[in-house]
């Protein structure tokens, strides 16, 4: 059952409730929630995600909801709760998807270390998947949602689960940030997207979150052989650059791209460096998205 | 709980708390027809007190992993390499901070955590990195802020009545944070706010302590003091979502140590030398009760009559621990249990300071919306 097979009512009754249960690529996750907000952004983003009917066991328990405290009454506010855990300072209660969405990132890099977490855009093509880590502004996000469009699969948009027994990327399929300006470019270029309303005055400025594809959520199971690493930068009125980078360079930005390099110790090192056998990195700065497309394609297809 | 554990005026209100999975696996590592609920029982609260590396590494030692269900696996598989790497980046913070503090020749004294790893205490193998705390003498807390300053922790953003506070009541300097690592540094003068009613003898922690050749100027209190700074700091701090960690901690300390002959006189000699006998009485009662720490009847009976803890106070903690040692894992709130969080809470402010300083400092603090 997926989640858009579930009528409002039901939907809105299991948050309220006993939560809702739903699995996002490896991880299973239970949201309980009184806040109208995250009933509508779930079923806005994630109506393609499979419920788990009944489930007495998840990976993260998780609880959106006022914080316990007397100001709730004259400043709305909404707390993350992760098993009655509350690691992050309450914000604005118009920011409770946002919240959701940050909190259960957060959850994943603090706790899922079989993998080497590296903080990335992951798409895929025919089995081979490339790798855009990026600071927050990088264009990751933007790239990555045109990627999308243009026929790629997402496998995450912000964490590569690089599996560190087998080498390959798990796919974790979720909604797309998008910043600021990249809300509107996106809007514009991809008409049939489904976006979520903008936030504003948000840590990160204004947020919305685009709708992953249907397809790419019901191919969460299939992981992908990672082929190549760009670090993107997007810069105004920029010439597309290519520039290659040595293997010393790019494992020592992924390293500082990962979430949990040093807490892998020995079994990180090996698994980049194992990564970095088969993968090459590229440095690209662009600023028409259409031509990095091309550069990252032609990378892909060994051109 | 079984009836061994029983103390004298033992009460029934632990016996709900015995059956919890976690408490049963702290006890005696009983995974005796554990159920997979119970597994994610024992796995969600070992994480949300902090000891799901410290469960994760006792099922390693006893090669008893595979006994966890397939799909909870990853959890103890991720807790045992974030205990590994807690435990390097603890050793690389305490040879950073004798390197500041060896470079102005100061002395110092590592506590609690830090001190376990620097000993590599089989604890410490286990324990999750947290902020370091050291203690300096009285005459030295000037120079030892400064000196830290300069190799890079900067005094936390506080306002004027925060320091203030600090630095006029409290035991310790305003908490210092590592501007490139992040991480932070409690110096300590004394055990214990001057502002409290026990004293502890200073000069004897310094006396007895233990220098640690491999770090200069670098030393540990003594055995006795290392549990009765544990028990302080457990029931003076009055912060409980560490609760069950710190009494984890003292069981661990205290079964270190409960073989040598004549453990427990000294024991109880040291806690009556700082003043610290209540403390002591409360941590080993509840060590006892709830983890099944073999500490003998007239020990405790002794320490309860030397800390003046009176049979009706007693009762009501045991209510208070009950309700707080374990955290709330979900949803529905418990008023109960926030009231005792919350009475815990005030008691260690009543223990820190006179009434007179106390209800002022509750007040601001309270219309700030903060604890």
């Amino acid at each position: 059952m997926k989640v858009s097979d579930l009528s409002t009512a039901e939907l809105n009754g299991l948050l309220r409730r006993h939560g809702l249960a739903f699995n996002i690529g490896p991880f299973s996750v239970r949201v309980k929630s009184p806040f109208t907000r995250i009933a509508s952004g779930i079923a806005l983003l994630y109506s393609d995600y499979s419920v788990v009917p009944d489930a007495p066991i998840v990976d993260f328990n998780i609880e959106i909801r006022p914080p316990n405290r007397l100001r709730r009454h004259f400043r709305p506010q909404t707390s993350f709760y992760f098993d009655g855990q509350n690691p992050f300072k309450p914000l604005p209660q118009d920011q409770c998807f946002a919240m959701f969405e940050w909190g259960l990132n957060w959850c994943v890099a603090n706790t899922a270390h079989h993998y080497l977490n590296i903080h990335a855009a992951v798409v895929e093509k025919n089995g081979l998947a490339v790798i855009m880590p990026g600071s927050p502004g990088s264009g990751k996000s933007t790239l990555c949602a045109a990627l999308v469009h243009h026929g790629w699969r997402l496998l995450s948009d912000e964490m590569a689960l690089l599996c560190t027994r087998t080498g390959r990327l798990t796919p974790i399929p979720r909604p797309v940030g998008l910043k600021n300006r990249s809300i509107d470019i996106v809007k514009k270029l991809y008409e049939d997207t489904t976006i979520s309303d903008p936030v504003r005055d948000t840590a990160k400025g204004t947020v919305a979150h685009m709708r992953p594809p249907a397809a790419s959520v019901m191919a969460a199971s299939e992981q992908a052989v990672p082929k190549v690493v760009v670090f993107p930068t997007y810069k105004d009125n920029a010439e597309t650059v290519l520039k290659p980078l040595s293997k010393g360079q790019a494992l020592l930005k992924i390293a500082d791209n990962s979430f949990n390099y040093n807490i892998l110790g020995v079994r990180g090192f090996d698994s980049l460096t194992g990564m970095l056998d088969q993968t090459d990195g590229y440095q690209l700065t662009y600023h028409k998205l259409d031509d990095a497309i091309l550069e990252i394609t032609r990378l892909l297809e060994g051109v | 709980m079984t009836p061994s554990s029983k103390l004298p005026g033992y009460s029934r209100v632990f016996d709900r708390l015995g059956s919890e999975p976690l408490v049963r696996f702290l006890r005696n590592q009983d995974i005796e027809g554990f159920t997979l609920d119970d597994w994610d029982q024992l796995i969600r609260l070992a994480r949300r007190t902090n000891l799901l590396s410290r469960v994760a590494y006792s099922l390693n030692k006893a090669d008893r992993l595979d006994k966890v269900p397939a799909v909870l696996r990853w959890h103890l598989d991720s807790a045992l390499l974030i205990a590994e790497s807690s435990r390097s980046s603890t050793l690389a913070e305490i040879r950073k901070v004798t390197e500041a503090m060896a470079s102005a020749d100061l002395p110092f004294i590592l506590l609690k955590g830090a001190a376990y790893t620097a000993l590599n205490l089989e604890l410490s193998r286990s324990r999750l990195f947290s902020d370091i705390d050291i203690l300096v003498k009285h005459a030295d807390l000037n120079m030892a802020e400064q000196t830290l300053i300069r190799h890079g922790w900067l005094p936390s953003k506080l306002d004027r009545y925060d320091q203030k506070y600090y630095r006029l009541w409290m035991h310790e300097l305003p908490p210092l944070q590592h501007t490139k690592r992040g991480t932070s540094i409690d110096v300590h003068h004394t055990l214990l706010p001057p502002t409290a009613k026990p004293t502890p003898d200073v000069a004897s922690l310094w006396r007895d302590a233990d220098p640690l050749p491999a770090y200069q100027g670098c030393h540990v209190l003594c055995p006795e003091d290392r549990i009765l700074h544990s028990t302080t700091h457990l029931f003076h701090d009055g912060d409980f979502e560490q609760g069950l960690r710190d009494l984890v901690d003292l069981d661990d300390l205290i079964r270190a140590r409960e073989q040598e002959s004549g453990f427990w006189d000294k024991l109880i000699e040291r806690a009556a030398r700082h003043q610290l006998c209540r403390p002591l009485y409360y941590g080993l009662r509840y060590c006892r009760t709830l983890l099944g720490t073999r500490i003998p009847d007239e020990i405790i009976i002794d320490c309860q009559r030397r800390g003046g803890v009176r049979g009706y106070t007693v009762k009501a903690m045991d209510i208070l621990i009950a309700l707080a040692i374990l955290p709330p894992l979900h949803t529905s709130r418990f008023p109960a249990r926030t009231a005792a969080n919350w009475l815990l809470y005030a008691r260690s402010h009543y223990l820190r300071m006179p009434m007179h300083l106390l209800i002022p400092h509750l007040v601001r603090k309270s219309l700030r919306g903060e604890k």
